[in-house]
């Protein structure tokens, strides 16, 4: 997909000039440098220096457009290098994602405070909390980059992140600074780089928020629909457009079996924790008249491991057949519909697909929408 | 703590304006407001601590890192209706009145002659509108939210140390903040009074200022009023502010000591 999911022309911010993504890119370097100038390293500054690094490689290379910013780079790649453990020990002992969530309570509370709060006050306490959290996600990339895995403070992090998400709309008030962190983002990350991509998901979350707020308030003279329809029609046409939240929670699933992959050897040596709950996918045929389920499992237990794709009709979910013979790609994986109607694909060429949400008949190359089961039906 | 006070003991003091020397601005509107900044921003941890940095007379007055201390300050000023609090006031009035001539020396404003926002040497941003200064602080010293919940609560200690960065519960972070002070201990060491004021108020300052970008627009379509960020089209890059910068800065602004 050629388009930039981390721009909206639709907010008037971006259209109307007033970000600064150069500017943000150059504190950023800023910030490294200032770490930079230290001997010895606090746990802050060693966060800051191993997020702050993360989040570099995150940035169309454009944006680091001075010999002083590479140098800056280097310096920070060569400090990391000469001690990466202890730096990421000390920094991951200050990560306190329940802190944050206690955070994030406070502004909701303030958006509902008797006493007026300055706006500004708020835009500022809104972006702290996005960079915080970004910055406790690279953080664990990075730890994640030298072999340190900690599943406690990645699920921690991830409902964070899921908080985040259900209460987009309160960060509008940082919305610029949102939008100007999006105008710097690398496009191509989910073909490079899976666990950087997953950092960035949010800020996409941030800006379709922040369009529906933009959205209702352009309107606010014409008499407006019920919030629950308005909300519903918005993500209808967003999904039309490709910006689905199905496709989200693909790639993060696609995303941690890349990790569980490389920790294979190791847990087949350490005893099994709680397994979790398989993960249905829905895609509708263009016409609406059948669908393809696969279950993807909650913990993969082998690369080579078996996955089907079904296919059923939409109006007795029986299987649907016509497909029968015909090729299939899910992603950059092919295989063959069997009379019987369903496929077969190894969940390794999934996950090292590109774009693995897309499903594609290939004699009349028709794209099946991917869609997330109702988990009240579809079973 | 109650909404509003008695501070009519406390006399208001006026400083030259930025811009226009011989015409002078009133700091603060009226002496409630006045009493309220000395309460939010030279008795409220953390900025206090960079205020006795910028004011060295502070520590005669009292004792920065004693929280009871600045407490009863406090309650004092209130049983006074602010009559004992005008020895800080006149500190606090001396500081803006030196990083507004900081500001127009080296260009750091933005605005016009009546609403006007400044940030001078010390890393003080002040606001004037309508010829008075409505606020003057230290940005960078903790959240708004932080110090707005220490005001509300009436808490007489340190705001807890809190966010993603406050350490994480039942892992060695006790330990880590151990060797952090002991790092900075051994940083400060051989710090003078001006580095760690250009360590601790000056440079947060303008990394805060630089960070954040103008509020969202408004529902009418405009942008609400600008920001206190604005400032920073005025000032250089962090980069461009290291500390033999800031000395030399310093010395454009003739503080060879630090304070003028």
């Amino acid at each position: 997909m050629d388009e930039n999911i981390f721009v909206s022309d639709f907010l008037r911010a971006t259209r109307e000039g007033q970000t600064d993504p150069q500017g943000v890119v150059a504190d950023w370097i800023d910030e490294l440098e200032s770490v930079l100038e230290n001997e010895e390293l606090t746990s802050d500054e060693a966060f800051t220096l191993l997020a702050t690094r993360e989040k570099l490689r995150r940035v169309k290379p454009e944006f680091i457009n001075d010999e002083n910013g590479w140098q800056v780079l280097k310096a920070a790649e060569q400090r990391i290098a000469a001690g990466p453990h202890s730096l990421l020990e000390s920094a991951l002992a200050l990560v306190n994602p329940q802190a944050w969530l206690e955070d994030l309570r406070r502004l909701h509370a303030s958006f509902e405070d008797e006493d007026e709060i300055d706006p500004y006050e708020q835009s500022i306490f809104a972006a702290q909390l996005i960079d915080d959290l970004d910055d406790a996600q690279l953080l664990l990339v990075a730890a994640q980059r030298f072999g340190i895995q900690d599943n406690q403070l990645e699920e921690q992090l991830d409902l964070c992140e899921s908080d985040l998400v259900a209460h987009a709309d309160l960060f509008y008030e940082a919305t610029i600074h949102v939008q100007s962190i999006g105008l710097t983002l690398r496009t191509d990350l989910d073909e490079t780089d899976y666990n950087l991509a997953a950092t960035t998901l949010k800020f996409i979350d941030l800006l379709e928020a922040a369009e529906v707020v933009e959205a209702e308030n352009n309107f606010d003279h014409i008499t407006p629909l019920d919030p629950d329809l308005a909300r519903a029609l918005y993500h209808a046409l967003r999904e039309e457009a490709g910006y689905t939240q199905p496709r989200r929670t693909f790639l993060k699933l696609m995303n941690k079996y890349r990790r569980a992959f490389e920790l294979l050897p190791v847990a087949a040596a350490t005893p099994h924790g709680p397994t979790e709950p398989p993960q249905r996918f829905v895609w509708r045929s263009p016409d609406g008249s059948a669908f393809a389920r696969m279950i993807l499992p909650g913990t993969p237990t082998s690369t080579d491991e078996e996955i089907r794709i079904g296919f059923f009709k939409a109006s007795d979910q029986t299987p649907f057949t016509a497909l029968a013979g015909k090729r299939i790609r899910v992603g950059d994986a092919e295989a063959t519909v069997r009379p019987e109607g369903w496929s077969a694909f190894s969940l390794k060429d999934l996950v090292s697909s590109k774009e693995p949400w897309k499903l594609m008949v290939e004699s009349d190359e028709t794209e099946w929408q991917l869609e997330l089961p109702d988990p009240e039906h579809d079973r | 703590m109650p909404s509003q006070f008695d501070a009519s003991g406390l006399q208001l003091r006026e400083i030259p304006h930025p811009l226009v020397p011989r015409s002078s601005v009133r700091v603060f509107p009226d002496a409630e407001s006045a009493c309220r900044h000395l309460r939010d921003h030279l008795l409220t941890a953390p900025e206090c601590y960079a205020w006795a940095l910028i004011c060295p007379d502070y520590d005669k007055l009292l004792d920065v890192h004693n929280a009871d201390a600045r407490f009863q300050y406090w309650q004092e000023a209130q049983r006074t209706s602010g009559v004992s609090a005008q020895p800080l006031y006149d500190l606090y009035c001396r500081a803006i009145r030196i990083n507004a001539e900081d500001a127009q020396k080296l260009g750091w404003h933005v605005g016009t002659t009546r609403c006007l926002i400044a940030l001078g040497t010390d890393g003080v941003l002040l606001i004037i509108s309508n010829y008075a200064v409505t606020t003057a602080f230290v940005p960078g010293q903790g959240t708004p939210d932080a110090v707005r919940e220490q005001r509300n609560s009436n808490s007489r200690g340190l705001p807890r140390e809190r966010g993603m960065r406050s350490g994480r519960p039942n892992r060695s972070a006790d330990d880590t903040f151990h060797l952090d002070r002991l790092i900075r201990e051994r940083r400060e060491a051989s710090w003078s009074r001006d580095q760690r004021l250009y360590y601790y108020g000056f440079r947060p300052a303008v990394q805060f200022l630089r960070r954040f970008q103008r509020i969202a627009p408004t529902t009418n379509g405009d942008v609400a009023y600008l920001g206190y960020e604005a400032i920073k089209r005025r000032i250089p890059r962090l980069s461009q502010l290291k500390w033999p910068n800031w000395q030399d800065l310093r010395r454009q602004c003739g503080r060879e000591d630090h304070h003028g």
